[in-house]
């Protein structure tokens, strides 16, 4: 995993530290650098990980443009559709949430500037981690409509992504993953076809029709839109494999755009990052 | 023998004359480039998505403009080293790769065209210099080079 994007001091003390269980780094302005490993935080020093603020780096205004100016390759103008919707991606699949100054026309979002904090999610590669679900959604060759649920940073894109290489492996068909925010960069197999940066409902639409995909899988379905597509793909006869913010079943099902039919299986993740319950389209634990 | 110094010494003030010149001509050069690389900019923020680092990464680096375009954007962040550069263009210079990577697409616009005039405006007097000075460093060159001739035979 590379971090060349960060400017150098900070490069050059996260060297000294151990990414490989880092989660989280959080830029924030005039505030000490923060680092989320899987079980604890610490404060990012010039020797490397320190418990004590006081040794920790500040940051500064500049770090932050820096930093989003080597993302973006100094064009902010060609990433606004991402940075509209809050966050940037890197060639490494790094996802970097965004906080600044929104600039609103309307209704219509034109984009953030004035960064102050970033928020870089660190992706990890669990391979396996999803062979236990993945007897849960499957039975005879046949695979379940299935939505994972989970408080943001419990595993569900990692759950995913997996999944999307299992799958792949057990060649049940053609796969179609539809990545809004470039988090699946690295996925690749020879069932998977990958349409990465655009909005769901364009990726359903154009995907169905061009790739004839048996498998769709995606992240965090969110407002009615999303829930639309997943919708329309279900009875066009493609399962469907998504993802979904929530704490419990209660929560998805109390959801505004919520439809009862689409899913045969949902599967609540806890903390650990792991699968706490399976239920059916019933709502009955399985 | 002094015939031979006298022709020596004519041809080093020709050569002086083309050093003096030279200065000029490589500064109308670097702007010139200068000035195409801002309309380029122009154009690709305006009608493409592709970023500027694409843009610098296929400029050819047979001029020193691109040249300290792609030292900068290779993580350097400093001002062009050019000896023949003044300190206020420098500056502009610097100023200029600065602004690029600073919001979307109409603050970028903006950003980049506010240099837009200082540019251009450098750019021709620096080629006007050229056409002035080419005759009267040949015409000095020549005239030094009389003198030094004489003075030796």
């Amino acid at each position: 995993m590379s971090f060349d994007f960060l400017p150098k001091r900070i490069f050059d003390a996260l060297t000294l530290c151990d990414v490989d269980k880092l989660c989280e780094i959080r830029i924030r302005t005039n505030f000490p650098i923060l680092l989320v490993f899987d079980n604890m935080k610490a404060y990012l020093s010039d020797e490397g990980c320190s418990v004590l603020k006081t040794a920790a780096i500040v940051a500064t205004k500049d770090d932050i443009l820096k930093t989003i100016r080597n993302v973006t390759e100094f064009s902010i103008y060609a990433f606004n559709q991402n940075i509209k919707q809050g966050y940037l991606t890197t060639k490494e699949g790094i996802r970097i949430g965004l906080a600044g100054d929104c600039v609103f026309d309307n209704d219509d979002i034109i984009t953030i500037k004035n960064f102050t904090s970033l928020n870089i999610r660190i992706p990890h590669e669990v391979n396996c981690c999803s062979n236990y679900l993945l007897s849960k959604i499957i039975k005879k060759d046949t695979l379940f409509n299935t939505l994972i649920i989970s408080p943001p940073f419990y595993g569900k894109t990692t759950m995913l992504k997996d999944l999307a290489r299992n799958i792949n492996r057990l060649e049940i068909g053609s796969i179609l993953l539809v990545d809004e925010r470039g988090e699946f960069n690295k996925i690749t197999g020879e069932n998977i076809d990958k349409m990465a940066y655009c909005n769901k409902a364009y990726a359903f639409q154009y995907g169905i029709r061009s790739l004839a995909p048996k498998i769709i899988i995606t992240d965090e379905l969110g407002d009615k839109k999303d829930w639309n597509c997943v919708n329309n793909a279900v009875f066009c006869g493609v399962k469907v494999i998504a993802s979904c913010h929530g704490c419990s079943i209660e929560d998805v099902v109390n959801k505004e755009y919520f439809y009862k039919n689409i899913f045969e299986r949902y599967v609540i993740l806890n903390e650990k990052k792991v699968v706490e319950s399976v239920y059916d389209k019933d709502f009955v634990l399985i | 023998m002094n015939v031979v110094l006298g022709v020596c010494g004519f041809l080093s003030c020709l050569i002086m004359a083309n050093i003096l010149l030279n200065k000029h001509i490589k500064t109308a050069e670097f702007f010139n480039e200068f000035y195409s690389f801002h309309k380029k900019i122009n154009a690709e923020i305006s009608f493409s998505q592709s970023t500027i680092k694409c843009l610098v990464d296929e400029l050819n680096i047979d001029n020193d403009f691109n040249l300290a375009i792609k030292k900068y954007f290779d993580g350097f962040f400093q001002e062009p080293e050019c000896e023949y550069i003044n300190d206020t263009d420098k500056a502009l210079v610097f100023n200029y790769f600065n602004a690029l990577g600073v919001g979307d697409k109409n603050t970028q616009l903006k950003a980049v065209n506010a240099f837009e005039y200082e540019i251009k405006n450098k750019k021709d007097i620096y080629n006007e210099n050229v056409k002035k000075y080419r005759l009267t460093y040949a015409k000095i060159g020549i005239l030094f080079g009389i003198i030094v001739f004489i003075i030796f035979i």
